[in-house]
């Protein structure tokens, strides 16, 4: 969970790797304030092994990427073993006021 | 009623695989409120011939007895297709959330026998941050 963090545009950066909690993780994001109200907030899932010495590649689900304020989330899976959010703001002077809230972590079942 | 531990909140609050037959209204254990908002999402597993589940959000206070008050009778998951899907309930929702929070489950639908297979994910609870503009 991260509180209140700000960006400005142009300034791309991920989060610290954290240990997957399951198969799938469901993320939200809470746009706190954002100046352009028309420029968005890409948030994406990142993912490797610890063995691996690279920046990770983007896990299997669909980006929040929004300009509303409020509560978005979505969904990934085909995890590795680290996980880490990756945080790309639009526009150009614009600024993003924003958290995470704690993932939820789950695993598939079958009927 | 039994006071919640805190302990036991994830406990109460997720639930995994269970089977819910067409007519049939239960409530979930309470559990203890973690914050001001709370974000739930239902996992439908598997939902036979034209049946939905129906998730509620009920409150009261310790000192309350009885089965509490709906939170905000507009705001509900309904769902009949395999999936997930989050609702989020609030201060600024209905009547806001006392100190203990439970679920109502609801299977509806046709035809009679038909069920639902369903899991509760960890709920996630929140408080309110306020951006004040610089003057």
């Amino acid at each position: 969970m991260f509180q209140a963090q700000l960006l400005l545009s142009g300034q791309t950066v991920y989060s610290p790797w954290f240990a997957r909690g399951g198969d799938y993780v469901r993320v939200t994001l809470d746009l706190i304030a954002a100046s352009s109200g028309v420029d968005k907030l890409k948030v994406e899932v990142f993912t490797k092994n610890r063995e691996e010495a690279t920046d990770g590649a983007v896990a299997t689900g669909t980006a929040i990427d929004t300009a509303t304020v409020g509560r978005s989330s979505t969904e990934y899976s085909v995890l590795k073993e680290l996980v880490r959010y990756k945080f790309t703001p639009g526009g150009t002077g614009q600024n993003f006021l924003f958290r995470m809230l704690a993932p939820v972590w789950l695993d598939a079942v079958k009927v | 009623m039994g006071a919640c531990c805190c302990s036991c909140v994830d406990a109460a609050g997720r639930f995994e695989a269970v089977l819910l037959r067409l007519g049939t209204s239960v409530y979930s254990p309470w559990m203890c409120r973690r914050g001001d908002f709370l974000r739930a999402t239902l996992d439908l597993v598997k939902a036979n011939s034209a049946t939905s589940l129906g998730v509620r959000l009920y409150t009261k206070n310790e000192t309350d007895t009885g089965n509490g008050i709906e939170v905000d009778s507009t705001l509900f998951i309904n769902k009949n297709t395999p999936g997930r899907v989050t609702q989020e309930w609030g201060s600024n929702t209905g009547t806001g959330l006392k100190e203990l929070v439970r679920y109502r489950f609801t299977c509806l639908g046709a035809p009679s026998g038909s069920w639902v297979i369903f899991r509760m994910l960890a709920a996630v609870w929140f408080d309110a941050v306020r951006y004040i503009s610089p003057p």
